[in-house]
């Protein structure tokens, strides 16, 4: 009550602030969700070796006195089958899965986006090539493909994570190259051609800040997919190699035990459910703000 | 006034005063016998066209007529295909077949171009004082003159300082046309190409911006090439009139040829605007 006097009074401060805050979270209930989840995830990855309960169980520490202790006091879920702390291997496991499905994306944009800005903004011939180049890549399913290079490769997370980008990055550009074609075409692409603005300029500084919004929106929206497809190649034993704290392969090392113990898959299962989940919110929310229309796939 | 180094030796006249120098040895702008082909078709074939400094000249013509085209030649951006003779010479420098480094100082620098869409026209991401100021960098203004070129043109469009903070979308289409003018002021154009710059506008923000134009030639010594399809401003602004058809310059003089037409494109441009005002050669 004070803080809101205070607010009618003077007009400004901390309480319009919280105000508007308040307002803006009720209006975007997704987006906040999300971004408290993303937070969260955060926050636990770089955490993780402090406030895990046993921090050594990420590693190769194994406790067969206590193997498949059901969810409870000194193991608040429980212990997998070579007695290690499951909530401890899930919060190391942040890093391993969110952390390098974040990689993954940051990796694809820095490859794609380039390209599909100087094919949008060069256009003609170049466009083309490039173009057929990247439908060549999209012509393969990207899950089979990414299986074909896991494989090709030998099984590692790193090698999974390589996979991933190679399967994910012509999407960003042939997005990106449709935003930079559709923006050349505008008028302040053409005024600033007649202030005598080079190609690179032009692309890097008029075309790029106009464009990226759906690219934004596609890359957060796809961070959940990235994540459900790293859990899926190490679940396919393409992906991390036991004793890496990695979710997807954790459902694995519990499916067999599912009946019996089911915290063993539950847990980390539900950690990637809930991962994909606040990065989709994420997506959605940004698409409200960036890309109205709707440029983005669903 | 005009610290841009004069590097034709037949320019006699590098002061600028208030009426067009009717020196006819150096115009500021000359295209001569200008062909542009592209395709095999011929879309532009121009005689003569010429710009004094200090002088408003009107090039009128209905969409299609090649004014565009010409315009692109005259900032040398015509397309790679396009196939061009003649010459096009602006203050001694050959245009056609410039080099790129010869373009940049003379593109958007000396020659700047005010465009029909005004708040289509700056970047939508670009608050207009960092879209001004990223064109006077670019044009090798140093910073610390950057400010005091600005003040300078914000003050002769009449441009409240405080519209600078804002993005295009939130500049009324009047306001951004005055950004787009105020940053040809503070890169000091020697040339302003104003293609179509007031037909977007509402009637009264058209006479304004018209002023404007009358002022900054009288005030700065800029020269203007209004390339438009609207006779009525042409008429009351331009000391002299083109009229284009087709690529080619069927009619020129001083706007009194608007009151006499002998060209049928001109008579049908004229008979299209019945109330076209008294063209008025002293109108600036």
């Amino acid at each position: 009550m004070t803080a809101a006097d205070r607010a009618s009074d003077e007009g400004q401060g901390w309480a319009v602030w919280l105000r508007s805050a308040g307002r803006y979270i009720r209006e975007h209930p997704g987006l906040i969700v999300s971004l408290v989840i993303i937070g969260s995830l955060l926050a636990t990855a770089l955490l993780a070796p402090w406030i895990a309960p046993f921090p050594n169980d990420a590693g190769t520490a194994t406790n067969l006195l206590a193997t498949l202790q059901p969810p409870g006091g000194e193991h608040p879920l429980g212990t997998d089958l070579v007695g290690r702390d499951v909530l401890s291997r899930v919060l190391f496991g942040t890093w391993s899965s969110v952390g390098t499905s974040l990689l993954v994306i940051a990796a694809s944009l820095a490859i794609g986006v380039p390209i599909g800005l100087f094919s949008g903004a060069v256009g003609g011939w170049v466009d083309e090539i490039l173009m057929r180049v990247v439908d060549i890549f999209l012509a393969f399913p990207s899950l089979l493909l990414a299986l074909a290079i896991g494989a090709a490769l030998g099984p590692s997370l790193e090698h999974a994570a390589i996979a991933i980008v190679v399967a994910w990055w012509p999407w960003y550009a042939r997005l990106m190259r449709g935003e930079a074609a559709a923006i050349r075409g505008r008028a302040f692409i053409e005024s600033g051609r007649l202030l005598g603005l080079g190609q690179v300029r032009l692309a890097t500084r008029h075309i790029l800040p106009n464009a990226a919004g759906p690219v934004v929106v596609q890359a957060s929206l796809d961070l959940g997919g990235v994540i459900l497809t790293l859990a899926g190649l190490s679940f396919l034993g393409l992906g991390a190699r036991d004793p890496v704290p990695e979710w997807g392969l954790m459902v694995e090392q519990g499916r067999s035990l599912f009946q019996t113990h089911p915290w063993v898959a539950i847990v980390p299962g539900a950690a990637i459910m809930l991962a994909a989940l606040a990065f989709t919110l994420l997506g959605e929310g940004l698409r409200e703000r960036l890309d109205p229309k709707g440029a983005t796939r669903r | 006034m005009n610290d841009v180094t004069m590097n034709d030796t037949t320019m006699n006249d590098t002061t600028i005063n208030a009426t067009p120098t009717k020196d006819p040895v150096a115009p500021l702008l000359a295209v001569r016998e200008l062909t542009v082909e592209i395709g095999g078709v011929t879309l532009l074939d121009i005689d003569e066209l010429e710009t004094d400094r200090a002088e408003i000249v009107g090039l009128v013509g209905e969409s299609g007529a090649g004014k565009s085209l010409l315009q692109a030649a005259i900032l040398g951006l015509l397309p790679v295909s396009a196939r061009v003779t003649g010459s096009i010479r602006f203050d001694g420098i050959e245009i056609v077949g410039a080099s790129r480094r010869t373009m940049h100082e003379v593109r958007g620098g000396r020659i700047a171009v005010v465009l029909q869409a005004a708040r289509a026209a700056l970047t939508p991401t670009l608050r207009s004082d960092e879209w001004i100021d990223r064109a006077l960098s670019l044009h090798d203004v140093p910073k610390a003159e950057r400010a005091v070129r600005l003040a300078h043109a914000l003050d002769a469009v009449r441009l409240d300082p405080r519209l600078l903070h804002r993005y295009p979308h939130q500049l009324s289409g009047g306001e951004a046309q005055r950004v787009s003018i105020a940053l040809a002021v503070a890169l000091r154009a020697e040339l302003v190409l104003a293609d179509e710059a007031t037909s977007a506008l509402d009637v009264t923000v058209q006479a304004e911006v018209a002023e404007l134009f009358r002022e900054l030639r009288a005030s700065e010594g800029t020269a203007f090439l209004l390339v438009s399809h609207d006779l009525a401003l042409v008429a009351g602004l331009a000391h002299r009139i083109n009229i284009i058809e087709r690529g080619r310059i069927v009619e020129h003089g001083g706007p009194e040829i608007l009151e006499h037409p002998a060209d049928p494109v001109t008579q049908a441009l004229v008979a299209a605007k019945p109330a076209l005002p008294r063209a008025d050669a002293t109108a600036a």
